[in-house]
């Protein structure tokens, strides 16, 4: 049997998103704001099948019940995956339920992490096992190993002074810096100015995260403005993540954070990272580091910038930090800052 | 006509009943690595690295990840999706040089 695949527009067609919605309400799923593509498969006029993409992570599948069982899943997320490969994604991830992980593992999906009702899965070539064992080249041995995971847009004195902390209590210190590209500052120059800023420390090493820690993949409303329960249960998959594969990789038995008096995501990642964590991972949430009575944060230092307030950016950044900013690439960034504003 | 060579990952084929999905990518100096899924792999799971390595050895590429997720497709097929799974990883979909495939694609 050979089902039709035709583009939904679900942002622009009314009669498009009614059907979209009533198909996925049937298989309990939501709807979702944040796809930028919707695909039917449509057995002559009835719509039976619906996938979405955003980025690389299949969202919003399901498939009328009536024809599970048969090709029309494969077909659905066939095309679903050339479309993702063929924008030059090297990996693609499909949230979904318990229930249905065996007829993704079927189509060549692995499990990385569950939690509750919510399984996450990656097809790659060189997927999660394979960063698993780069990472495991980098094991350093020691009676207390800790993590950090920051994102680092851009690097200021906070997290000098984060990693410093850790460094202090810890025999070594193994920061992952976020290897995407959706932030203002570009990856690698975050990750390298990282390395800039803990030169004075010799028990410290930077890893990338790839899609595997707090990613558009792992923790979208990281990014995105989210519901609560929505944010909740994708920090509990990051913070499982890091727990069962991640952590054991480097033997990890300590994660430091910078507590985020602003963020909302933030401090539910906090939040569901103490629950997760449990006795496995002992989180140590500090206080941020002040200056003036104002506490150091990225988030300022990119509203200072985009205020060309140079000056006042000066004593939240390390020098290194600071020459970056007054480079070429550093006025791109400003600019980039000041349009969005 | 040029060397083939592995510039980025591709893919090509689908997931459909027999058919056969194929992902490559690099594997600098590490030969040919094929993970291998199928549905009747017990059955004709050598036969399928058989095709896919000999469609390799024709095309001259020595070191490839491949990932294979195969539905039942028959030899012609297999060799079909290698040929142009290798060529868009190659970039040179515009330019396949049909005459040299038709000299060992017998």
């Amino acid at each position: 049997m050979d089902f039709q695949l035709k583009r939904l527009w679900v942002k622009k067609s009314k009669k498009d998103y009614q059907r979209w919605e009533k198909l996925l309400h049937h298989a309990g799923i939501r709807t979702e704001e944040n796809v930028q593509y919707t695909v039917g498969l449509f057995d002559g006029e009835k719509l039976i099948g619906t996938g979405s993409i955003a980025d690389n992570v299949l969202k919003c599948l399901a498939v009328c019940k009536d024809y599970t069982g048969g090709g029309a899943i494969n077909q659905l997320v066939s095309h679903l995956m050339n479309l993702v490969f063929e924008k030059g994604e090297t990996a693609c991830y499909v949230y979904t339920k318990p229930a249905a992980t065996l007829s993704f593992q079927h189509l060549g999906f692995k499990e990385i992490a569950r939690v509750e009702e919510l399984v996450f899965m990656e097809k790659a070539s060189f997927g999660f096992e394979s960063y698993l064992q780069a990472l495991s080249q980098s094991v350093v041995e020691g009676d207390r190993i800790a993590g950090i995971v920051m994102n680092a847009n851009p690097f200021t004195k906070g997290h000098q002074y984060l990693i410093e902390a850790a460094a202090k209590e810890n025999d070594w210190v193994h920061v992952f810096v976020l290897s995407e590209d959706i932030s203002v500052f570009p990856a690698t120059d975050r990750k390298n100015l990282v390395h800039k800023g803990i030169q004075h420390l010799d028990n410290v090493s930077i890893h990338d995260t790839k899609s595997y820690l707090v990613s558009s993949a792992t923790f979208p409303s990281y990014f995105l403005t989210e519901n609560s329960d929505v944010t909740q249960i994708q920090a509990k998959l990051d913070a499982t993540i890091f727990r069962d594969s991640i952590a054991p990789t480097l033997n990890i038995h300590f994660r430091y954070v910078g507590e985020e008096p602003y963020s909302e995501a933030t401090r539910i990642y906090n939040e569901a990272m103490t629950e997760v964590f449990d006795h496995h991972i002992q989180l140590t949430i500090l206080s941020r580091k002040e200056t003036d009575g104002e506490v150091i944060s990225a988030s300022r230092v990119r509203a200072l910038l985009a205020a060309n307030k140079l000056k006042e950016i000066k004593p939240l950044v390390p020098q290194t930090t600071f020459d970056y900013l007054k480079t070429q690439k550093g006025k791109e960034i400003q600019l980039k800052l000041q349009d969005k504003e | 006509m040029d060397k083939l060579m592995i510039k980025k990952q591709a893919i090509a084929g689908t997931v459909e009943s027999s058919d056969v999905q194929i992902i490559i990518d690099q594997n600098p100096n590490k030969g040919i690595e094929i993970e291998l899924n199928s549905s009747v792999a017990k059955q004709f799971g050598r036969r399928i690295r058989e095709v896919i390595e000999e469609t390799l050895e024709n095309l001259e590429i020595h070191d490839a990840k491949l990932v294979v997720e195969d539905k039942g497709a028959l030899d012609c097929t297999i060799k079909a999706r290698t040929i142009a799974v290798v060529h868009r990883a190659a970039e040179t979909t515009k330019a396949i040089d049909w005459e040299a495939i038709e000299e060992w694609n017998v």
